[in-house]
């Protein structure tokens, strides 16, 4: 009894010892760079941000690698849980010591893994993308308090001063110059990327609305929706009586194969809807809407225009290669890998983590939608014209780009026209 | 005014037939089973993915995968869920409810296995894709004819349990089992019925509200939802109770969106439900039996 | 005042006319003092992997909401389907405060104290006024609206972003140090949660949970104030509840309605309790455990483990012993195995 006693405090001491003196040390520097990716595995987004990922990765190891270093992609599913985010961050960085996390899903998880993050990053120094998550929280963070968030990086289409300073501009050129109104009825899905286009930035940008008043369009009407919701004649029955030319929608995450379908029938069929994007976007909508998504004007990055050399063969390779097509989020995770390979190139390696961040913060890297880099102070992705979403249509079965008017593929058409 | 009252008026009425064949098997179930069956909502998933698999997969026509996918859910309704779950655990309810909830979420994370958002699932069952204005509004045919097949087949469901003998032996059954047992009731054949017809209302009212609603993996739970909340409100298992909740919830919803803002609909019913709950602890009809 | 008794196998304590009991008696003891010593020595075997640090650590947490849920369905005879909304509302209220306020957590845990109880009284009458189904169909649709309210209210709550950068619990010198240190603290709260819950169920007014979840009706006759033990029973555990909430916000530092206030969470919670042993204190910690472990292994599989997993828990359920899961393997006979009632009225 009092051997095994003394074995076990023995064995006892020897592991908290081991225990403690767990070195905190930094990443490799000469082996292979490796890249961690998570994201919540059962939603298409992440799937197909996955596939991107091996996809770049692939190619990077095809072309020799890294500065000679071959890249390694971990991949690890969060199951779109906090808790399990959490997790899965810590594996990566401190059991595998990887050189940069990817997080290819929805914002709150994106927040959290930079919350974990910036508690790590000061013994475990390495860089933090996050790839779908919309809206401002992460470039929030590095605004608000840059030296501990500075290992940060947003790659997904806008922040809402680039949805307020850009994106409205361009949708009401659309409005004014293709569709040929000046009124404009709007609809917001209730969630945080919404608020800024309903509310305004304080000293930024006036909301959404104002913007177009600004800019010579009369907004008829507003109204939001929640993210259960799926009856929506209501709204489409007040855009109609308000006699409203063009319906803006400022959604993502609703049902919108029954938003577009209910549409389809509804008072407001022969208004023609923008839905910024989500599901209309995505080149399932017209099976999965029997085809009533003709007509419906889409912010959409899954369609075959060369912007670059680089955009029709990164489609037909990931449908080749990994059977699955590209979503949102595909595009951004392909071209932050390429992004980041550029900014180690530049930094000459992974040694120092601030040269590598100040590489990222100057990069610019041909990618699939334009050019990738990182704005210098926030570290969001430089937005329109650098990175472009092509606004498309729906016509008779398949997307057509009308603006940008460089990558037009057909004039707009008016649902009403496009049913005949 | 009279605008906005004939635009409540004619959305409680579609939308509280539409809401009335969503919750009809669920509250048939809790009438004559006496459970709570969480995972009702299997049900609009199999119908939808089932049929979108026979049809894609298996090239068939729609009206033999109709069939075929009908006869499919009656098996699983019966072998897993019947068989399975109910027969073994009908006194142990949270095993059976953690145990139906547990094979909801196996079928959907399943569908979703197989046929994610991306495969563009959808079913082709529009019968008239048209519009049709009444006044100033304009609704599509498909919803006017959900809500039609919806009063058709609760009307149906009414009368034979009213004027059939089966029906009334179902009947007593949900008064009270021992009484109806004593009566020489087979039992378990009934609740065989009840379960093969709890399954035929929200098969067909998928294939109903397919061309406006949309098909994705987790649909059940949202459906389950409704169903639930008419079900509660209107007292569990009632029929009765489920016609009046139905118009009920319709009715709110109509109201609350054309009145103030559809974004509240949701949370509006859900409060009204809680304060019945509270106030009247059964819901509307809180006898408990099926009629 | 009090009086302690030495006796043969345990110490009693005597205050007026109340009195309470300690078990000394070592074989007693001996198999608790190996699972917690098992417990507390499990990081030593865990520490090259932080993330399975915090997976048992998340398990714990699990723990301490299933063990006060079980002492509120024994005590309420009620089954409680949203416990969540408390986690929501003490994990709110500790982020809020310590964001706009600038409390530190140890403020913030007595406002989280204040807050729950207040709202857990105020909604405590629902035990007398609904029954079986009723109560849990109430209790569900709660978090359901407070949910909701999250969004709608999205400038105090971050609607699906969260909040985000409370003040950490710990700021020691290592992450991993922290974490190891997280680690024991969410198992002191567990074990706390577990000796708390087991006093009370041993104690006199455990005696009257016993008759009133034996027979209401009886109970009352029998003198037992059904109605006030019932208001102890909700609001005690409910209480507990939100102190998770809180310890949840101070080390994740990310709190989100959207993670902890659906039904899918809760969904989690009754499987614990259901797999570690139905309504039984102890068996939320092995439930936890196990049900924390599959998942996490079943991650390798791929993505066919969003339906493997439930698959898998089923299996489990319906094989452990009938009703009493894992800790049903341990102990054959218990001395309340009790699950209220949910069914809609079969006579």
């Amino acid at each position: 009894m009092g051997k095994l006693v003394r074995i076990a405090l023995l064995t006892i001491a020897v592991l908290l010892f081991s225990a403690i003196s767990l070195p905190a040390s930094q990443p490799t520097t000469t082996g292979p760079i490796k890249i961690g990716f998570m994201g919540n595995l059962s939603a298409p987004f992440s799937l197909s941000a996955k596939a991107a990922a091996m996809l770049a990765v692939e190619e990077i190891n095809n072309a020799g690698g890294i500065l000679g270093r071959k890249v390694e992609l971990i991949v690890e599913d969060t199951k779109g849980e906090i808790p399990k985010c959490v997790e899965i961050y810590k594996k990566l960085v401190i059991t595998d010591r990887v050189h940069a996390v990817i997080i290819a899903e929805k914002v709150e998880m994106g927040v959290a893994g930079m919350e974990i993050g910036a508690e790590l990053f000061p013994e475990y120094p390495h860089i933090f993308f996050s790839t779908i998550g919309s809206g401002d929280d992460i470039w929030h963070h590095v605004r608000d308090n840059y030296k501990k968030y500075r290992f940060g990086f947003q790659t997904y289409y806008s922040t809402s001063t680039n949805y307020l300073k850009i994106v409205a501009g361009i949708n009401s050129d659309i409005y004014k110059n293709l569709v040929k109104t000046d009124k404009v009825a709007i609809i917001y899905e209730d969630m945080e990327w919404t608020k800024p286009l309903r509310k305004g930035l304080p000293n930024v940008s006036p909301p959404l609305a104002g913007v177009y008043k600004e800019r010579g369009l009369q907004v008829v009407n507003e109204t939001t929706l929640s993210l259960d919701q799926k009856m929506f004649s209501p709204v489409f029955e007040a855009a109609a009586k308000a006699g409203a030319g063009v319906i803006d929608c400022a959604i993502g995450y609703i049902d919108q194969a029954a938003f577009v379908k209910q549409w389809a029938t509804s008072s407001a069929r022969n208004i023609p809807l923008m839905i910024w994007g989500g599901l209309a976007g995505m080149p399932a909508a017209w099976k999965a809407t029997e085809g009533k998504v003709n007509g419906v004007m889409v912010g959409s990055s899954m369609i075959r225009v060369p912007i670059t050399k680089k955009t029709i063969p990164f489609m037909d390779n990931l449908v080749n290669k990994y059977k699955i097509g590209p979503i949102f989020g595909s595009h951004t995770t392909y071209d932050t890998i390429f992004g980041f390979k550029k900014a180690i190139e530049k930094a000459g390696g992974t040694a120092n983590i601030d040269k590598l961040i100040s590489a990222l913060e100057n990069v610019e890297e041909e990618a699939v939608l334009g050019k990738i880099g990182w704005d210098k102070k926030y570290h969001f992705n430089l937005p329109y014209p650098k990175y472009v979403t092509p606004i498309v249509q729906w016509q008779k079965g398949e997307m057509k780009v009308i603006y940008p008017l460089e990558y037009k593929m057909a004039d707009y058409a008016s649902p009403a026209d496009l049913r005949k | 005014m009279s605008e906005i009252l004939l635009k409540i008026l004619i959305f409680t009425v579609i939308w509280g037939s539409i809401y009335l064949l969503i919750s009809l098997g669920f509250s048939l179930i809790c009438g004559v089973l006496r459970i709570f069956h969480l995972g009702y909502g299997v049900t609009f998933v199999l119908a939808a993915y089932g049929l979108w698999a026979l049809m894609e997969d298996a090239k068939l026509g729609l009206g033999l995968s109709i069939l075929l996918m009908i006869v499919v859910q009656i098996a699983f309704a019966l072998i897993v869920f019947y068989k399975g779950v109910f027969e073994r655990y009908l006194e142990e309810e949270e095993v059976l409810l953690t145990l139906t909830v547990l094979i909801s979420l196996a079928v959907a994370h399943l569908a979703n296995y197989l046929y994610p958002v991306t495969a563009g699932v959808s079913i082709p069952t529009t019968i008239i894709d048209d519009v049709v204005s009444i006044g100033y509004i304009t609704i599509s045919w498909q919803m006017i004819l959900a809500a039609l097949v919806g009063i058709v087949v609760t009307a149906i469901y009414c009368l034979w349990f009213l004027h059939t003998r089966i029906g009334l032996i179902i009947r007593a059954l949900s008064q009270g089992l021992t009484a109806a047992m004593l009566m020489g009731v087979n039992v378990r054949r009934m609740y065989y019925l009840a379960m093969v017809l709890s399954i035929l209302p929200p098969t067909i009212c998928m294939l109903m509200i397919a061309p406006f609603w949309s098909v994705d993996p987790f649909m059940g739970a949202p459906l389950l939802m409704t169903a639930m909340l008419i079900s509660i409100l209107g007292g569990l298992g009632n029929l009765k109770g489920s016609i009046v909740a139905s118009y009920l919830v319709g009715f709110i919803h109509a109201a609350v969106s054309f009145i103030f803002v559809s974004r509240f609909m949701g949370l509006a019913a859900l409060i009204v439900t809680l304060i019945v709950m509270i106030w009247r602890r059964g819901g509307i009809f809180a006898g408990e039996t099926l009629w | 005042m009090v009086n302690f008794e030495l006796r043969r196998d345990r110490i009693l304590v005597r205050f007026r006319d109340k009195k309470t009991e300690w078990v000394i008696e070592p074989r007693y003891w001996r198999n608790p003092t190996i699972a917690i010593t098992f417990l507390f020595l499990l990081p030593l075997f865990v520490q090259t992997w932080p993330n399975i640090l915090t997976m048992i650590t998340t398990a714990n947490l699990y723990a301490a909401i299933a063990i006060p849920l079980a002492l509120q369905m024994l005590g309420t005879a009620r089954v409680n389907f949203g416990p969540q909304l408390y986690l929501g509302l003490g994990g709110y209220t500790a982020a809020l405060l310590n964001l706009h306020g600038g409390w530190t957590p140890g403020e913030t845990l007595f406002a989280v104290v204040v807050v729950c109880a207040v709202v857990a009284i105020l909604i405590s009458p629902t035990t007398w006024i609904a029954k079986g189904l009723y109560f849990s169909l109430i209790t569900l649709i709660l978090p359901l609206t407070f949910l909701d309210i999250t969004y709608i209210w999205g400038d105090i709550f971050r609607g699906e972003v969260g909040l985000t950068g409370m003040s950490p619990l710990l700021t020691l010198p290592k992450v991993t140090w922290n974490y190891l240190a997280y680690y024991y603290l969410s198992l002191l709260l567990m074990l706390l949660y577990l000796l708390i819950c087991d006093r009370i169920v041993r104690s006199r007014i455990g005696v009257n949970l016993a008759a009133i979840n034996e027979n209401e009706d009886v109970a009352r006759m029998m003198g037992v104030n059904v109605d006030r033990y019932k208001v102890f029973y909700y609001v005690f555990p409910s209480v507990l509840t939100g102190i998770v909430g809180w310890f949840i916000v101070h080390t994740f530092r990310t709190f989100a309605g959207v993670t902890y206030l659906p039904l899918e969470f809760m969904i989690k919670i009754l499987i614990i309790v259901l797999v570690g042993g139905r309504a039984f204190l102890y068996g939320a910690i092995p439930g936890a455990y196990l049900v924390s472990i599959v998942e996490d292994s079943l991650r390798t599989l791929g993505p066919v483990n969003y339906f493997v997993f439930p698959l898998v828990l089923i299996v489990l359920i319906i094989f452990l012993p009938r009703g009493e899961g894992l800790w049903g393997l341990y102990r054959k006979r218990r001395p309340r195995d009790y699950f209220p009632k949910l069914h809609v009225r079969r006579e």
